[in-house]
């Protein structure tokens, strides 16, 4: 993923404006793109001071000098990198730089300090031949990191994954984006609502004429792990083209002076690898959730949980997207996570559930957010579970006891999930 | 961009000041040396070389503590570091500093040389530096020795 160093942009007023490739750019970073990609794909097995070293000698005018380095950045995010041996180098080291001080303290006044006899004594206690361990000595440096795998790709698909890039690195900045989003379908739009709920986007979303209008917290908004829900928020854009036809305004915090500017970018529908389609059994929930689920069903309850396909409406105020599903005879609970990014997203809830949403329901927040437990009344049909850690299955069947005596909200105006 | 890249690296790295090296080791073998580079690259060229421990940014805090605790006592004569050394790090033991390699900077050069004037007993301390001849280092070596300290 590109990151907002790559970014080529420019200011106009209170908008941040991405420059587009110029033809003549653009036929640069396709020829670039022919060049780079050959290094990775011959590169397997070589290390990565190597591969660097390879990459250097693929020359640009200091003006395409940032699309260069965009377009390695993104096929380095295509590699994997490994470690030569099975030795652990740390200990390797100590081993010799003990053996070899030793020996240069007994050297005589004369003589000169024998290197071989150090690493060949080492070796052969260590059953290696020289070689192996004067590689594996620093193996674990990031230069000796070998390149295990590439994932190869045409340099046409590179350059439209660096057009891509630009916009989703301009989003790692975002305070708040607003989308505007025409779902080809139900099932689309159910699609893009769990795959945001999986990436663990904290988002509002309404109705409006002809989509969805989402309000999503932008990674400068939030308390903490900003760099990794950023590279979530990343993920946005290719959902937003498999639904449909979009828009989006960010309000950024853009440079080292965090300027406040407005983006926009539009897209879609086309079709995005490995963002379409819907999944529906565990495999969609995030990976905490997933665990909980595990965990909960190891109880041996009486309660039964599979992942939500409901969206809770409150017409006018949002909608809500739980995660899982309860249920026990005629009773239903549903289950959202909010983790531990943002208080503001705790509070909306409570927002919710206040002004009526009509479903009983349990979220669970991180002790981190500093919320309390009494946030929602005891006589709201909804909990909040705040855990420390991960989320615990018992405290979950705990909350869910506490719900179901409660009463029912006075009207329901939950509904499922448009067919698909 | 690459060839001034290439040319530092000579520079900072020339065959002759790595045989000097290997005789400033032998000479105070009985020693504690802390040898500075200027980067990474120099660092470990000299821990592989010379088979010394080296510090830099990568190395990771349990080895690090377990490199300057073994230099403190005895475990190892010498140690090679680029900046992470320069300052905060006490080793009364170390007498000796080797500068490889460096920047201008006074304030950089007087650090370095805190690193080995540490009271311990009658200890008495030298710091050496070697510069490439005929090369920019001369002028930079003049630059960072601008100070009482080196008068």
């Amino acid at each position: 993923m590109l990151t907002a160093d790559h970014v080529v942009a420019r200011r106009r007023g209170g908008e941040l404006m991405i420059r587009p490739l110029a033809a003549a750019d653009r036929a640069e970073a396709m020829r670039l793109a022919a060049e780079l990609i050959p290094i990775f794909r011959a590169g397997i097995g070589q290390s990565r001071e190597d591969v660097e070293g390879e990459l250097s000698t693929v020359e640009t005018s200091p003006r395409c000098q940032k699309i260069k380095e965009g377009l390695v950045k993104l096929l380095e995010d295509r590699c994997a990198w490994g470690m030569e041996t099975g030795f652990d180098p740390a200990d390797l080291r100590r081993e010799v730089f003990t053996l070899a001080a030793k020996a240069r303290r007994a050297q005589g006044g004369a003589a000169r300090f024998d290197r071989a006899a150090v690493l060949a004594e080492v070796s052969a206690a260590r059953g290696l031949d020289a070689g192996t361990l004067e590689r594996a000595l620093f193996a674990d440096l990031r230069g000796a990191s070998l390149l295990s795998s590439f994932e190869p790709l045409s340099p046409a698909a590179l350059v439209e994954a660096y057009d891509r890039g630009q916009v989703q690195a301009v989003l790692l900045r975002a305070a708040r984006v607003k989308v505007a989003v025409a779902c080809g379908s139900p099932a689309a739009a159910r699609a893009l609502f769990r795959r945001l709920k999986f990436l663990g986007l904290l988002y509002t979303m309404q109705p409006v004429d002809g989509g969805h209008e989402l309000i999503i917290d932008g990674p400068l908004s939030l308390f903490e792990s900003v760099t990794k829900y950023g590279h979530r928020m990343a993920q946005l854009v290719p959902l937003l083209d498999a639904c449909g036809a979009w828009t989006l305004e960010a309000d950024l915090r853009w440079g080292k002076e965090r300027m406040p500017l407005v983006f926009r970018a539009r897209g879609g529908p086309r079709a995005a690898p490995g963002a379409a389609g819907e999944i529906d059994d565990d495999r969609a929930l995030p990976d905490e959730v997933s665990d909980l689920v595990r965990a909960f069903r190891a109880l041996g309850t009486d309660w039964r949980v599979s992942p939500s396909r409901a969206m809770l409406d409150l017409p006018g105020v949002g909608i809500c997207v739980p995660d899982l599903v309860f249920t026990r005879e005629k009773e239903t609970i549903y289950f959202e996570a909010l983790g531990y990014w943002s208080r503001e997203a705790v509070f909306r809830r409570v927002d919710l559930v206040e002004r009526g949403l009509a479903a009983k329901i349990l979220f669970a927040a991180s002790a981190k957010l500093r919320v309390s437990e009494q946030v929602l009344g005891e006589e709201a049909p909804a909990a909040l579970y705040v855990h420390k850690g991960t989320l615990k299955a018992r405290a979950v069947a705990e909350h869910l006891e506490w719900l179901a005596h409660r009463a029912a909200p006075a009207k329901a105006k939950a509904r499922p999930a448009p067919p698909a | 961009m690459a060839a001034y890249r290439k040319q530092r690296q000579l520079a900072f790295a020339a065959p002759a000041k790595l045989d000097y090296v290997e005789h400033l080791l032998s000479m105070h073998r009985g020693d504690r040396a802390i040898l500075f580079t200027e980067d990474n690259a120099t660092a470990y060229e000299v821990s592989r070389r010379f088979l010394v421990p080296a510090i830099t940014h990568q190395t990771k805090v349990r080895e690090r503590s377990q490199i300057l605790a073994g230099l403190a006592d005895g475990t190892y004569g010498a140690v090679a570091t680029s900046r992470v050394l320069n300052e905060g790090v006490d080793v009364p033991e170390a007498g000796v500093a080797v500068v490889l390699s460096g920047s201008g900077s006074v304030r950089e050069h007087v650090q370095r040389l805190g690193r080995i004037l540490r009271k311990k007993g009658e200890k008495r301390a030298i710091l050496y530096e070697l510069v490439t001849a005929g090369t920019t280092e001369t002028f930079t070596s003049d630059r960072r020795r601008e100070h009482s300290a080196y008068r």
